[in-house]
């Protein structure tokens, strides 16, 4: 016991030795600890991810373009009503509005690309059922205004992104002219890509009215058990034949998500990986400095007659001790940047995929696919707004880690020490 | 320090009835000395007597009175070799032969690197000899395993090194008692010992003083009391004096005499100084690994 409290009380009395070990100590694991909690909690998101993706099934017009009229029938809700495994159903209808482009058009002469561009509008509708939890898309950002919620079906009110509120000078509150329906702005939306930020949103049965087409261009199923996702497929592959394709939202998107999800999970275990070999190692090399550096003190505690047993009994405990404290120092790096960190992370690994999403979806960009045909859930959005939360387990991990490095950090040069003779250990520089 | 009992004449023989005799008048005679003029008379009888210790001492040696089965330390060809990878081996001891007796207190003199320290080292168990014999206290230190050399080294022998070696991160009190903790006593037996020992060095007062805050002088007397800890049989002093001025190197050495003349304790002084060694009751010289 003496020589467990001599231990302690050798750390307190080197105060500042004992703090810049113990602030290395701390740093180095909370590194590993942000890393390794970022890579559990991106696997297990991943997780629900990959179902929820594996889950939808999304329905295309095989000629769906903007300039088309939707062509999957409205039967399909019918169908779709009948079968006790759907969860949930996504409409979704998406045109060109050239009214602008047009006006444009007849000034003659050379057309002004600006003038165009700024001209260009999309009319998109959504069915703004209850069940589909709202009008949900993580990546649209309400810039004014509200959102549009179920008791907003049916209505003239809409959702005009950005760019196309700034190109006709129209705000929330305001009316918008379209095909001679007048519309209410009751909100302004940005997206990421220029469709969404172009678009002038509404519930759907109005924007099918408003092109006077029938039927969808696209139809979002979610199934509630991945074991008949492929039953349910087939089936209406049976029942529309080539007319649509029939896909899962992971097929159709998967590969630019599960790009993301391995990128920014490679970074997270990666980062993980290098933290903890990093861990190892500062700590570890710590442990043998400073107990190598007083060999000489083995030496003399040898010489007055200590046994073997108290002097690793001291030093051992001096190491647990010190390490102890590097991981509450841990814990509040950890917590205070651990968010940094897990955004770093996250954002690295995200910009890759991103990057090779962007140059294809542009010129491939399909009807319906402005907003996030997918629910809350499965979207991208769910790795990379994770929350940052310290779990149990990983806790309890890296303390049997600095604890266990500590250990062998200090027992290394201690048994060294102790097979010496003690003249031998008095000499040792 | 307590005059505890006094110094008998160092002879292997038994007391002489007719010597004792004459003793006991001679023992009222300085106390009624004592009583007249005070303890300042005391201590120059108590000088007196070790004087005369010292010199019957010498002459019992000298007539070959001691006996080396007797002997508290007694080496028979002791040899130390030390080998490195890449370097010349070096001879640090060869072929020494050496006896001293309970009591004795002997200086060990020569060049640097004539193998004084290792010598010490080698009585102390510090190191293991190449070959030769060496035994110490009545024991074979060839024949002893790890825990009773470690028992050897707490409680027979005492060592008190150049650099006084302290723990830094203890304080004087802490640096004596931690010396006692392979005995039976506790805690509070062990800091009262220190405490008391520190006392009797003269360092009543630093006693939470940490080493780093003492002087050259107060850290080897600390370094004394540690080796007194344990009531040692013998204590080995490793050039005690050497990083030590001259008035503060003969208050150590005075405590040595203490101690000698107190608890019959064998000491051995490593020491250049000639002085320390004319003190001492008798030096051996080192040359070369060789005892002249």
């Amino acid at each position: 016991m003496e020589s467990i409290i001599r231990g302690a009380r050798n750390v307190k009395r080197k105060p500042g030795r004992s703090v810049g070990v113990v602030i290395i100590i701390g740093f180095s694991l909370a590194i590993f600890l942000t890393s390794s909690i970022v890579a559990s909690s991106i696997e297990a998101q991943a997780a629900n991810l990959e179902d929820s993706l594996g889950r939808t099934i999304v329905v295309t017009a095989s000629d769906a373009s903007f300039d088309s009229s939707a062509t999957i029938s409205e039967d399909i809700l019918n169908l779709t009503n009948n079968m006790s495994q759907v969860e949930s159903v996504q409409t979704f209808v998406t045109e060109v509005d050239r009214s602008g482009i047009s006006a444009i058009l007849a000034q003659g002469g050379p057309p002004n690309p600006e003038a165009l561009r700024a001209a260009v509008r999309f009319i998109s509708g959504q069915n703004l059922s209850v069940e589909l939890e709202g009008f949900v898309s993580e990546e649209l950002v309400l810039v004014d205004g509200r959102m549009l919620n179920e008791s907003d079906s049916g209505s003239y009110n809409v959702l005009l992104g950005v760019e196309a509120a700034f190109s006709s000078e129209i705000g929330v509150g305001d009316s918008l002219e379209l095909e001679g329906v007048s519309l209410n702005v009751v909100g302004l939306i940005s997206g990421e890509v220029f469709q969404t930020n172009a678009t002038i949103l509404m519930s759907i049965d109005i924007a099918q009215a408003i092109t006077e087409t029938t039927g969808f261009d696209k139809v979002v199923i979610t199934i509630d058990s991945i074991e008949l996702v492929d039953d349910t497929m087939n089936f209406l592959r049976s029942e529309y034949g080539d007319e649509v394709t029939v896909q899962t939202a992971s097929d159709q998107q998967g590969d630019d998500i599960a790009q993301s999800i391995d990128a920014i999970g490679g970074n997270a275990d990666l980062g993980a990986m290098a933290a903890l070999f990093a861990s190892l190692l500062v700590v570890g090399f710590i442990m043998v400095i400073i107990t190598k550096e007083r060999v000489n003190e083995i030496g003399v505690l040898k010489a007055i007659g200590l046994p073997n047993s108290k002097i690793v009994t001291q030093f051992l405990s001096e190491s647990i001790f010190m390490a102890s404290l590097g991981f509450v120092v841990c814990i509040l790096i950890t917590l205070v940047a651990g968010p940094m960190i897990q955004t770093m992370l996250i954002e690295s690994g995200s910009n890759d995929a991103s990057s090779a999403e962007e140059e294809s979806t542009p010129q491939q960009f399909q009807p319906g696919q402005i907003l996030n045909p997918t629910p809350e859930s499965s979207s991208m959005d769910s790795i990379t707004s994770l929350e940052f939360s310290v779990d149990g387990e990983s806790i309890l991990t890296s303390f049997g880690l600095t604890i266990l490095i500590g250990v062998i950090g200090a027992l290394y040069p201690i048994l060294g020490a102790l097979r010496m003779q003690p003249a031998q250990a008095l000499r040792y520089e | 320090m307590k005059n505890k009992e006094k110094t008998e004449k160092i002879t292997e023989t038994t007391p002489d009835e007719e010597a004792s005799k004459e003793m006991l008048p001679l023992n009222h005679l300085k106390e009624a000395v004592v009583a007249q003029y005070g303890d300042d008379a005391r201590l120059i009888l108590d000088s007196i007597d070790e004087v005369e210790a010292i010199l019957l001492r010498r002459e019992a040696r000298a007539k070959g009175e001691f006996d080396d089965a007797k002997a508290i330390i007694h080496l028979s060809g002791l040899s130390k070799k030390y080998e490195s990878a890449g370097m010349t081996p070096v001879d640090a001891l060869k072929e020494v032969d050496l006896s001293i007796v309970q009591g004795e207190m002997v200086a060990v003199i020569g060049p640097s690197g004539s193998g004084k320290s290792t010598l010490l080292q080698m009585m102390g168990a510090l190191d293991v000899p190449t070959s030769g014999g060496a035994r110490i206290n009545f024991q074979e230190l060839s024949e002893m395993n790890t825990k009773e050399l470690t028992q050897f080294r707490s409680q027979t022998v005492g060592f008190v090194f150049q650099k006084f070696n302290l723990i830094p991160n203890l304080s004087a009190l802490e640096n004596v008692s931690i010396a006692m903790e392979s005995t039976k006593m506790n805690r509070q037996e062990r800091r009262s010992r220190a405490a008391e020992l520190l006392k009797e060095v003269g360092l009543g007062k630093r006693m939470s003083h940490l080493p780093g805050q003492l002087s050259g002088g107060e850290q080897q007397r600390v370094s004394i009391a540690r080796a007194l800890a344990n009531h040692p049989k013998i204590i080995y002093a490793d050039e005690p004096t050497g990083s030590l001025d001259s008035k503060t190197s003969r208050t150590i050495i005075q405590l040595f005499d203490t101690i000698r003349r107190d608890f019959n304790t064998t000491i051995i002084i490593v020491t250049h100084n000639h002085t320390i060694a004319k003190h001492c009751d008798r030096t051996v010289k080192i040359k070369d690994g060789r005892i002249k």
